[in-house]
């Protein structure tokens, strides 16, 4: 038995006992291929259609996935226990760096659409940036609050799926090099969750009851 | 008196008011568990606690019995299922023993690094 009582350590332990199930990374893997094909729904079904068959896939697969997953696998094997922003810091830290992405984020998308200033730039160095700064600076932010190494690679898998899908444009039609790059991206992601999945089912096997 | 000495009265009167609950590692764990988290289950502090069913059922008790923790129980499906929640005044004994855990820690190293340049002195 530890002895331990470092509220940081202990609280370390929560977090990455929640991660140790791999439920993230397949919930973050269905969104990605999700997103990847919604560019193409973007084009080939008109607006509000499109939109409703994104929020269709979010809702229908990702989310109840992540809901149940985390209900009828996870918690039977490694307990419940729930975080509040009022007890645990890095909840609270997490979420203020969450929201101040948000803002980053809003930002950089309005100035996207208003280019100011006339600024052209060049579509694989954007697409680069953008990946990185909408995609790998937040999933990295939650790999470091979620004690989730493992994330850092998600987040560096994500980010790049801009530039894979601006690289393999003048070879596959638009919109399809999306589809395609975000299923890349996806499947990786997909593969590493159910990998870490498996080890979560071999390393927690089911307990006897209270 | 000495300050050396009052130093120590101080901390030796710091452990002695420290809370019988306490004494046990166990629930000092428990505690910071549950401290840290909203609530959790048993499964859950069993795993992270490394006890045995029965032991954790009996620190359970003690700890429901001094009004630290509330017992939530319950039946998903026909499995039985416990929460445990710290109450206000759990979280305040735990705040309170961790900063006179502190201040003896602290002391102890003051007189440790006192020691030392006491041995130093000597040498010289």
């Amino acid at each position: 038995m530890e002895e331990n009582i470092d509220l940081k350590t202990v609280e370390k332990k929560i977090f990455k006992t929640s991660g140790e199930d791999g439920i993230l990374d397949i919930y973050l893997a269905i969104l990605f291929i999700g997103m990847g094909f919604f560019g193409v729904f973007w084009e080939l079904i008109p607006l509000p259609w499109n939109i409703v068959l994104l929020y269709s896939i979010i809702i229908s697969i990702a989310f109840p996935f992540y809901y149940f997953a985390k209900k009828y696998i996870a918690a039977p094997r490694t307990g419940i226990a729930k975080i509040s922003v009022k007890t645990s810091p890095t909840s609270k830290r997490l979420l203020l760096f969450l929201l101040i992405n948000v803002i980053i984020t809003f930002i950089i998308f309005i100035f996207t659409l208003i280019r100011p200033f006339g600024i052209q730039t060049d579509p694989i160095l954007t697409m680069l940036v953008i990946g990185l700064l909408f995609l790998t600076l937040p999933m990295s932010g939650l790999a470091y609050f979620l004690k989730t190494p493992r994330l850092y690679i998600t987040a560096i898998v994500m980010g790049l799926s801009l530039l894979v899908s601006e690289l393999i444009h003048p070879f596959i039609d638009s919109p399809f090099h999306f589809a395609i790059a975000f299923s890349i991206s996806g499947s990786i992601i997909l593969i590493m969750g159910v990998v870490v999945l498996i080890r979560f089912f071999r390393k927690y096997p089911l307990p006897k009851e209270e | 008196m000495s300050e050396n000495e009052i130093n120590s009265s101080e901390g030796l009167k710091s452990l002695t008011d420290i809370d019988k609950i306490f004494y046990a590692p166990a629930r000092v764990m428990i505690l910071a568990y549950l401290y840290i988290s909203k609530e959790a289950d048993f499964v859950f502090l069993r795993g992270q606690t490394g006890l045995t069913d029965g032991n954790l059922s009996s620190h359970m008790s003690k700890l429901e019995d001094a009004n630290y923790i509330i017992v939530k129980k319950e039946f998903k499906g026909k499995k039985p299922h416990t929460m445990y929640k710290l109450t206000g005044v759990g979280r305040n004994a735990f705040e309170d023993y961790r900063k006179k855990m502190k201040q003896v820690l602290d002391l102890s190293k003051k007189r440790k690094k006192n020691g030392k340049e006491s041995i130093k002195n000597i040498k010289k």
